[in-house]
């Protein structure tokens, strides 16, 4: 009947979140990102604890403020990273 | 990090986790404007809940009246309190110690206790929970809760104290330092010559006997190192089913407690039906405005479907774990010990001489929920709470929300 077969497939919420426990919401303002694909008014989901790589987009803490960028080799060691961009979403 | 750690045994130990100014550091964790600096909870109930430490340093203290911090410490910043978003970092502590261990109580919002068999995993533990959550946590370590409570309570904040040998730490542990242990027990003790914890602990177990109450008693055989009580651990999702609900605002009224309750045992046998199951076992709880439960358990001696009897057992054991005049703000029950249906030696609803005319009711029931929705049709008892329900709860997303990145 609908039975077993239903749990092989995941919810969305599994889908998108690797690390429950570590995941929280972020909201983008202003353009800064819009050349990376992120538009004012998305919101992200990002991951603390996860060791942020050359290339990922980062959430990163300046003077009392969450900024956004994608690391590179350069800035990696400037950046006070908080976590890791996993994923952007926007509703329509 | 400040470890401190005595010498070397084999066995299975408690593990007791304590969140640092708990509100205050999940605050924090989404705002970095609040980091590093004076920050206090409990604006909305004009007295402080939880303080930074850069605010325990000026001198607050838990209690302390807001407009009075205001007036004396201009800086300290005020936040009112997000209950929401505290226990869900709570679950999120609970959820991180559960990769460690299988045994865990989730003690308040801001501890719990689990068993652990490999203490090399402390340090792991304490490194994941900062990580993860973006606060500090104090662990301690040691044979029983009461002496782990200790060794958390003793290196705070970020502190972790791994206690195998207690005699030297707890020689320079004051009595009334001890859980459990309140001024007036403390002050009696005193007056008995016991001045440290050690001081207790060494005393012999006709002493014991001659001299303390029971709860004390159990404390002076937790501090030599022996257990009294287990931990004591929640039903995992395949065993039991649960339904808890929080209320705005918390009430001290007995009908209302016991209308939500109500509502629990039927949301909870609704889900219990549709899986095909009897419960033998009920947990309920009441949770007051300080997040401290109070359980009371009702062995059944044959399983029930029906809701309207497990309301029955619910109020008929009410009394003894309700305290009028206090405030609760969340009813929560628990059907356990969850059987099919059909393994139950009695019929569907598990009580032979009166389940036929209620096994076509609930058929009922559940046909016109079927077809206008959900709770169309209610337990008179439950009625209050899902009036009260009706009005206004806006659900938000059950993932912290940091804020605005640019």
């Amino acid at each position: 009947m609908g039975g077993k077969e239903i749990l092989d497939t995941m919810s969305l919420d599994e889908f998108l979140i690797e690390n429950k426990e570590a995941t929280y919401l972020v909201k983008m303002r202003g353009d800064a990102m819009r050349e990376e694909g992120i538009l004012p008014g998305d919101l992200l989901l990002v991951e603390r604890g996860r060791t942020a790589k050359a290339g990922d987009i980062v959430l990163f803490v300046r003077n009392g403020e969450f900024g956004l960028m994608r690391l590179t080799a350069k800035n990696k060691k400037e950046l006070n990273i908080e976590a890791v961009v996993r994923v952007v979403m926007r509703k329509y | 990090m400040k470890i401190a750690k005595l010498k070397t045994e084999n066995c299975p130990m408690i593990l007791h986790v304590d969140g640092d100014s708990f509100f205050a550091s999940c605050e924090a964790s989404l705002d970095p404007s609040l980091r590093n600096k004076p920050l206090v909870t409990g604006g909305e109930r004009g007295i402080a809940s939880a303080m930074s430490k850069e605010a325990k340093a000026l001198g607050i203290s838990r209690g302390m009246p807001v407009f009075q911090i205001r007036k004396l410490f201009p800086q300290v910043i005020i936040r009112s309190s997000d209950y929401l978003n505290y226990s869900i970092f709570a679950e999120r502590m609970y959820a991180i110690v559960r990769r460690y261990s299988d045994a865990i109580e989730e003690y308040s919002i801001d501890e719990c206790f689990a068993v652990l068999e490999n203490e090399e995993l402390v340090p792991e533990i304490k490194e994941t929970l900062q990580k993860e959550l973006g606060m500090t946590f104090s662990l301690g370590l040691a044979k029983t809760k009461v002496l782990a409570k200790l060794a958390s309570s003793v290196n705070k904040p970020d502190g972790l104290t791994i206690l195998k040998q207690p005699e030297g730490f707890l020689k320079k542990v004051d009595i009334g330092k001890v859980w459990g242990i309140g001024p007036a027990t403390a002050k009696e003790l005193r007056t008995k010559g016991i001045q440290t914890a050690y001081d207790l602990s060494e005393r012999s177990a006709g002493w014991g006997r001659a001299h303390l109450n029971k709860p004390t008693l159990d404390i002076w055989q937790e501090l030599r190192g022996i257990p009294t009580s287990g931990i004591h651990v929640e039903d995992d999702a395949h065993k039991s089913i649960q339904s808890t609900e929080t209320f705005h605002p918390p009430t001290s009224d007995k009908k209302v407690l016991l209308s939500e309750l109500s509502k629990n045992i039927e949301n909870a046998s609704v889900k219990m039906r549709r899986e095909g199951l009897l419960t033998q076992k009920i947990y309920y709880f009441l949770k007051t405005q300080e997040f401290r439960y109070f359980r009371h358990e009702i062995k059944l001696d044959s399983p029930v479907g029906i809701p309207s009897e497990i309301v029955k057992r619910v109020k008929e054991t009410f009394s003894q774990i309700y305290v009028p005049q206090t405030l609760y703000r969340a009813t929560g029950v628990t059907l356990a010990d969850l059987i099919p249906q059909d393994k139950a030696q009695n019929d569907l609803f598990g009580e032979v001489s009166k389940a036929s005319p209620w096994k076509s009711l609930y058929k009922t029931i559940e046909e016109i929920d079927r077809r206008y929705g959900s709770h169309t049709l209610v337990l008179g008892s439950s009625l209050g709470a899902f009036k009260r329900q009706g009005g206004a709860i806006h659900r938000r997303l059950r993932i912290p929300y940091m804020g605005e990145a640019s």
